[in-house]
């Protein structure tokens, strides 16, 4: 599954939503035509990254973001989801080192708002499972990769794969300065 | 952006294009790829260039037995891996032969000397122990042994003890000792000993299992034997150099 959603209807996204990240619930997604799994989820993984943003998350690591999508599938991304993505990566604390974000979909212009937060940090643990990157989006994690002297163990769900993508791969992970692991999955 | 058209699964040109960029890892994992002979090869080439990698895994990825010919081969060169994970491949017990006598063949004392010393490779989740149990104990002996965090020459001499003494040990001509300074004699007794110890504890925790004394089962060995013809090519140079070698060694 490439990026964005393209089938999902174009919403027009709630002013008060787009300044403030606030909650968008379940009913809302399935009237713009997710289903009834996808639009719990969608509901799910923002009050997930509220109680990030809100340092509430207490059940998880404090060092650790873990994210999940959708069980068994790729949870759509829809630009209703930016401004959470926004605030997350906003509020994120300096002593995040752990990042695992699996079954949710990452097109680039998510890719475009996380890669800069996370070089800010000093992320040690990456894991990009089942998110969908695409060619595209294979590349920005190449170039992440090559420009962070802090990641270690990366673990990267990927599809499918091209000549000039493993090229970029490879380049980013030559003789680099900290990565020790790294790990290359894909669900069928 | 749409990619997917011009993307495909991991062929051998891309798998080669990744591995030229695992230089300085310690891991690299690929799993739920489908891979064909020809990526097993490039990974194989990859194993046999002997990097610093220490661990691969590759899990799911659709091996089969004729693909672990080409790792196993691969693995009699490696000095450098510490563990090679196949789990939830499409291995069968053929296959696992196969890898078990990359890291222990005990056809000859050559083909032990040359076994990988320094890998653990297995098909299943080592940690779990039901698992372990249930499988043969030369396998689980010859995975300890080349986790152990002795030297390479202790590990072929237990190994090589492992042959004499074991019921699959193809070491039962001791022709195969012929070239073995008398003076070593006493050392592979004790060890014999020392792995007899091992079995006997081994037997208790799980009974019927594993022979009850190597020690005893050497002596039956011997006993049929032409002791002389044991020793026969003490002198021989190569013999001789043998023993400086080891006495260099030690220095």
């Amino acid at each position: 599954m490439e990026q964005q959603n393209n089938n999902q209807p174009a919403a027009v996204l709630p002013r008060r939503s787009r300044r403030l990240a606030t909650i968008i619930p379940a009913s809302h997604w399935i009237g713009i035509g997710y289903s009834q799994a996808q639009a719990t989820a969608m509901e799910r993984l923002q009050n997930d990254m509220k109680k990030y943003c809100d340092g509430k998350a207490s059940h998880w690591k404090d060092n650790e973001i873990n994210l999940v999508g959708k069980r068994r599938d790729i949870l759509p991304h829809h630009d209703m989801m930016l401004p959470h993505w926004q605030k997350l990566l906003k509020t994120l604390r300096t002593n995040i080192d752990t990042i695992k974000i699996f079954n949710i979909s990452l097109p680039v212009p998510v890719l475009d708002i996380i890669f800069p937060s996370f070089q800010s940090l000093n992320l040690v643990h990456l894991t990009l499972h089942q998110t969908g990157l695409g060619s595209g989006g294979l590349l920005k994690l190449s170039s992440f990769i090559k420009e962070s002297t802090s990641i270690q163990n990366l673990v990267i769900g990927v599809a499918t794969f091209n000549l000039s993508v493993a090229s970029s791969l490879s380049d980013a992970i030559k003789e680099h300065p900290s990565l020790e692991r790294i790990g290359f999955t894909q669900w069928t | 952006m749409n990619g997917l058209d011009s993307l495909s699964g991991l062929d051998e040109n891309m798998a080669r294009k990744v591995l030229e960029g695992v230089t300085t890892l310690r891991l690299f994992g690929l799993s739920f790829q489908k891979l064909g002979l020809e990526s097993v090869n490039v990974i194989a080439d990859f194993i046999r260039s002997n990097q610093l990698v220490e661990i691969i895994q590759l899990g799911r990825d659709n091996i089969s037995d004729s693909d672990v010919l080409v790792l196993a081969s691969a693995l009699k060169t490696n000095t450098n891996l510490r563990q090679l994970d196949l789990q939830c491949n499409d291995i069968t017990e053929e296959g696992e032969k196969t890898l078990l006598k990359a890291m222990y063949d005990p056809t000859s004392m050559e083909s032990i000397v040359e076994s990988n010393h320094v890998c653990k490779v297995f098909t299943y989740d080592i940690n779990k122990l039901l698992i372990m149990i249930r499988r043969h104990p030369i396998e689980r002996e010859i995975l300890n042994i080349n986790n152990d965090d002795i030297s390479i020459k202790q590990k072929i001499r237990k190994k090589v003890v492992l042959a004499l003494c074991g019921l699959d040990g193809g070491l039962f001509d001791l022709s195969h000792l012929n070239d073995l300074p008398l003076q070593l004699m006493p050392r592979v007794l004790g060890l014999i000993q020392e792995h007899s110890q091992t079995r006997i504890n081994a037997v208790r925790r799980m009974p019927g299992q594993l022979e009850k004394d190597a020690l005893s089962r050497l002596f039956h060995t011997l006993r049929e034997w032409e002791l002389p013809l044991l020793f026969e090519n003490l002198g021989s140079p190569s013999a001789m150099g043998a023993t400086r070698k080891r006495r260099n060694t030690r220095r």
